[in-house]
C-alpha cells in the first residue's frame, strides 16, 4: 500500500495496517537544499526541489506543497515582511481604517501573485510523487484572512459590530473556496483549510462566526470529491467540538493541545486527528533519541484509528534533518525504535534566567510569550495586540516579547509556569492565554496597574 | 466590418489625480472636428469629473460605484459599448477610474466586438502619470503598476514641477514595469504632438510583461459637508495636516461668497474659482483603507473651523 492510499484510507476512517505520517515541511524544504525561505516561498523550481528532497529523505505518506498562509494576504494587498528562515509575516492590512466588505467579484485568479507557482509546483509535484504521496494545497483559513485584511481591529469588531465581521468572514470563506477550487484542479488531494487564530476566540465566537462558513467550506470541498482537513495551532483545546461539527474529514493540532483529550472528542465525531510533535522543543532544539522517544510515547499514549502523526504547525527551517527522519523512523518502525530508546534519559540543558522583581517595577509590564511573532499568526495577533498597547501607553509601559525559538526564552517560560503559547501577563500575572485581548480589555488591564 | 467604419476607441487611464481629466478635456477638443462619445468611470456615487466634462457637447454616459473592469460593474461597460456602437459618434474616449486594475481590457474588448460585429478599433491605453509623485505610488498603490503594466502609451505629467533628473528616474521606473510602452512627457495634460494619438497602437497582450497581479480591495471615500462660507487659508492649512494620509481630494466649497473647486493629491492643491454651480458643498477624499485618514483629518479640524466636522 503506498502512503497515499494509507491517507485515504485514513481520511474515510478505515482500519489501517500503521499510523501515516505527514511532516509539514514549508520553509524547512528550503534548508534541505540550501535556499533560504524567501528563495523557497517565491522560486519555482527551488520550491520543487526541496520538496522533492523532502520526499526522499523523509518519505512522508502525506506532504503539503506551499506552507504559506500569506499568499492570498498578498493579493488582496497586505504588505508582506520576508524573513531569510521563516515564511512572511503580514505587514500592513488593507481594511485596518475601513469596514469595507470586499465585492465577492474580487477574488483571486489563477494569475494574481503567486498563485500561478503553487500551481505549477503542485502540477509537477503531482507528476513525480502523485501517485505514491497525498499531496495537501494549503489555504488560509477565513478567520485568520479576514484578520490579515482588518487587522488587529477585528478582535473589537467581534464585540461591536458582529455583522460586519460576519461578512467580512463570508469573503474570506469565498476565498477559500476559489483557492481549494484552483487548488484541486492542480491535482492537490487534500485541502488543508489552516486558521490559527481560531485558537484565539472563545467557541461561543467560533459559533457565531465560523461554524456555518466552515460548513459550507468543508461541503464545497466534499462535493469537488476532495478530502478536508482543519489546521489550527495554538490552544485549540476549548474549540475542538465546535471543529468537529463543521464536518471535516480531519484535524491537525499543534503542542499546545493535549492530543490525548483532543482525540477523544474527534474520535466521537469519527474525524482523523492529526499532531502534534513539539515544534521547537523537540524537533528544533531536541535530540534525535528526544524525537524516537517523544513520537513513540504519543503513539502509545493514542488510539491508531483515525490518526495520523504530524509535526504540530509548519516546521521551524533549522530542524536537524536527523531529527525529523527519527520521527519517520518512529512512525514507521515503532517497535524497533521503542527498543532504541528504551534506556534513554534526556538530559535536560540548564539555563538560569533571571525573572524581574514585579513587585518593584517602575512601569508596568507587559511579557508576551509567543513561539514567535514573525512566524506564527496567532502570534502575530498577540503581539500586535501589545504594540498597539505601546503605540497608545508609549513611554509609560514597557513591553518585551520572549520568542519560543530561543532556548533561554524556553527556560524562562519553564520558570514562569507559561503553560500556553501566546500568552500576554502584565506585571508578572498572567492576563491572556490563547485569546487575543481587543484594545479596549487590553488597555483596561495595564491602566488597573498603573 | 471594415477598419475605416470602424469607431476609434481610446482608453484613458491614470491613478488618482494625475490629471486624466483635463487630459481628456485636451483630447476632446483635439477631436474637435469629429463626433465623440465619452464614458467617465469614477470611484464613487458623486460624479464629479462627469460634472466637469458635461457642457462640451458630446454623448457622455457614467458609470459610477465602482471599476468598469471589475465583474460586477464591466456589464454596464460592455452594455455602454454596445450602445454606442448604434451611436454615429467616431471617437469613443473611455476615461477609467483613478483606483481600477485596466489589465482585462483585452478581454473586455472581445466580449464587445462580438456583440458589435466589430464595430470598435480599438487603439489602446493612455496611462497619465504625475511625475511629482508616481515613484512613491508604484511603490504604494498597486493600481499603478497594473495601469503602467497594461497600457500603450505613458504621458508624464505636471513636468513642470520636477527637474530633469526627476524625469528621467520616472522614466526609468515606468520602463522598467512595462518595456514595450511608449513614454512622452508633458505638462497640464497638454497633447504636444498629434502623433501621440495618432500613431496609438494596442498591444492588446500583458504576456510580455511580468508583474505580480494584485486584487485592489481596501479604499476609503470619505464625503465631508463643507457647507458654509470658508477662508482659503484655513482650508488649506487643514487639508495640508493630513495630506501625508489620502492619494484625493476633490470638491466644491464657497470661499469668500463664491464657488470654488478644490482639487489636490498628497503634494498638491489647487483651489480656483468655479463656473459650474453644483447641489451642494462637499469634498471627497480618496485614501488607502490603512490609512488614519479620519482621526487626522477630525483632529485637524479643530484647529481651522468653529463647527463640527459633518460625515456625509
Amino acid at each position: 500500500m503506498t502512503g497515499k492510499e494509507l491517507i485515504f484510507k485514513t481520511l474515510r476512517h478505515e482500519e489501517t495496517d500503521r499510523i501515516p505520517w505527514i511532516p509539514f515541511a514549508g520553509v524547512h524544504a528550503g534548508k534541505l537544499i540550501g535556499a533560504s525561505a524567501k528563495e523557497i516561498l517565491t522560486d519555482a523550481d527551488k520550491l520543487y526541489n526541496g520538496l522533492i528532497e523532502v520526499n526522499k529523505l523523509y518519505k512522508p505518506d502525506g506532504q503539503p506543497v506551499l506552507f504559506d498562509l500569506q499568499i492570498e494576504a498578498e493579493v488582496l494587498g497586505c504588505e508582506l515582511m520576508w524573513a531569510e528562515d521563516a515564511p512572511p509575516a503580514v505587514r500592513t492590512h488593507p481594511l485596518s481604517e475601513t469596514k469595507e466588505v470586499p465585492c465577492t467579484c474580487i477574488l483571486p485568479e489563477k494569475t494574481d501573485g503567486r498563485i500561478p507557482m503553487s500551481l505549477d509546483v503542485m502540477e509537477r509535484m503531482k507528476e513525480t510523487v502523485g501517485d505514491r504521496t497525498a499531496l495537501y494545497g494549503l489555504t488560509c483559513g477565513p478567520f485568520t484572512l479576514a484578520s490579515h485584511l482588518r487587522g488587529t481591529n477585528i478582535f473589537m469588531d467581534m464585540f461591536e459590530d458582529s455583522d460586519y465581521v460576519k461578512k467580512l468572514v463570508n469573503y474570506a470563506n469565498e476565498v477559500n473556496k476559489k483557492m481549494a477550487e484552483y487548488y484541486i484542479g492542480a491535482g492537490m488531494d487534500v485541502i488543508a483549510v489552516v486558521d490559527p487564530l481560531v485558537s484565539q476566540i472563545s467557541p461561543s465566537h467560533f459559533e457565531e462566526f465560523l461554524s456555518e462558513p466552515y460548513r459550507d467550506l468543508f461541503n464545497f470541498i466534499k462535493e469537488k470529491k476532495s478530502f478536508s482537513s482543519f489546521f489550527v495551532c495554538g490552544d485549540a483545546t476549548r474549540s475542538i467540538e465546535v471543529m468537529c461539527k463543521t464536518n471535516p474529514d480531519s484535524i491537525s493540532i499543534d503542542e499546545n493541545v493535549d492530543m490525548v483529550a483532543a482525540k477523544e472528542i474527534t474520535d466521537k465525531y469519527n474525524i482523523t486527528l492529526g499532531g502534534n510533535i513539539p515544534l521547537t522543543t523537540v524537533m528544533l532544539h531536541g535530540t534525535q533519541q528526544d524525537n524516537m522517544k517523544y513520537t513513540v510515547e504519543l503513539i502509545d499514549k493514542l488510539t491508531h484509528k483515525n490518526l495520523i502523526i504530524a509535526p504540530g504547525c509548519d516546521m521551524p527551517y533549522d530542524v536537524p534533518v536527523e531529527n525529523t527522519i527519527a520521527v519517520q523512523q518512529a512512525v514507521s518502525e515503532t517497535e524497533k525504535v521503542r527498543e532504541m530508546v528504551a534506556n534513554y534519559e534526556a538530559v535536560e540543558e540548564y539555563i538560569d534566567v533571571d525573572i524581574p522583581d514585579y513587585d518593584s517595577l517602575e512601569k508596568p509590564l507587559i511579557e508576551v510569550f509567543t513561539l514567535d511573532s514573525a512566524t506564527c499568526a496567532a502570534c502575530t495577533y498577540m503581539m500586535g495586540a501589545a504594540n498597539d498597547a505601546k503605540n497608545h501607553f508609549c513611554d509609560e509601559i514597557e513591553v518585551v516579547e520572549y520568542k519560543f525559538t530561543l532556548k533561554e526564552n524556553i527556560a524562562r517560560v519553564k520558570k514562569m509556569g507559561v503553560s500556553n503559547l501566546p500568552s500576554i501577563y502584565i506585571n508578572g500575572q498572567l492576563k491572556y492565554s490563547s485569546i487575543i485581548p481587543s484594545k479596549d480589555e487590553l488597555f483596561s488591564a495595564i491602566k488597573e496597574v498603573m | 466590418m471594415k477598419e475605416k467604419g470602424k469607431k476609434k476607441l481610446y482608453l484613458i487611464s491614470g491613478f488618482l489625480g494625475a490629471g486624466k481629466t483635463t487630459f481628456m478635456h485636451n483630447l476632446i477638443d483635439f477631436f474637435k472636428e469629429q463626433k465623440i462619445a465619452v464614458i467617465v468611470n469614477e470611484f464613487g456615487k458623486q460624479g464629479m469629473d462627469g460634472m466637469l466634462l458635461k457642457g462640451d457637447g458630446i454623448l457622455l454616459k457614467e458609470i459610477s460605484n465602482g471599476s468598469i473592469f471589475c465583474n460586477c460593474r464591466s456589464d454596464s461597460f460592455i452594455d455602454a459599448l454596445v450602445r454606442i456602437a448604434e451611436y454615429p459618434v467616431d471617437k469613443v474616449l473611455v476615461e477609467s477610474s483613478g483606483l481600477s486594475d485596466p489589465t482585462d481590457m483585452g478581454k473586455i474588448m472581445s466580449v464587445v466586438q462580438n456583440l458589435t460585429e466589430s464595430s470598435y478599433d480599438y487603439r489602446g491605453t493612455i496611462v497619465i502619470a504625475d511625475a511629482t509623485n508616481i515613484e512613491k505610488l508604484v511603490a504604494t498603490a498597486p493600481a499603478v503598476k497594473l495601469q503602467i503594466a497594461s497600457s500603450d502609451l505613458v504621458i508624464i505629467n505636471k513636468i513642470d514641477l520636477v527637474n530633469e533628473d526627476k524625469i528621467e528616474s520616472v522614466e526609468k521606473i515606468i520602463g522598467e514595469i512595462n518595456y514595450l510602452v511608449k513614454i512622452e512627457r508633458t505638462s497640464f495634460g497638454r497633447i504636444s504632438d498629434p502623433n501621440w494619438i495618432e500613431n496609438l497602437h494596442n498591444r492588446n497582450s500583458l504576456a510580455d510583461i511580468n508583474i505580480t497581479k494584485k486584487r485592489i480591495i481596501g479604499t476609503q471615500k470619505l464625503l465631508v459637508s463643507m457647507e458654509g462660507n470658508h477662508r482659503k487659508e484655513s482650508l488649506e492649512n487643514w487639508i495640508k495636516d493630513f495630506s501625508d494620509t489620502f492619494y484625493r481630494i476633490k470638491g466644491f466649497v464657497i470661499i469668500d461668497n463664491k464657488w470654488s473647486y478644490i482639487n489636490g493629491t498628497s503634494n498638491q492643491l489647487e483651489i480656483y474659482e468655479s463656473n459650474i454651480i453644483p447641489k451642494d458643498s462637499s469634498i471627497v477624499i480618496l485614501a488607502a483603507g490603512n490609512q488614519p485618514v479620519k482621526t487626522k483629518m477630525l483632529s485637524s479640524w479643530k484647529k481651522y473651523f468653529n463647527r463640527e466636522l459633518i460625515l456625509l
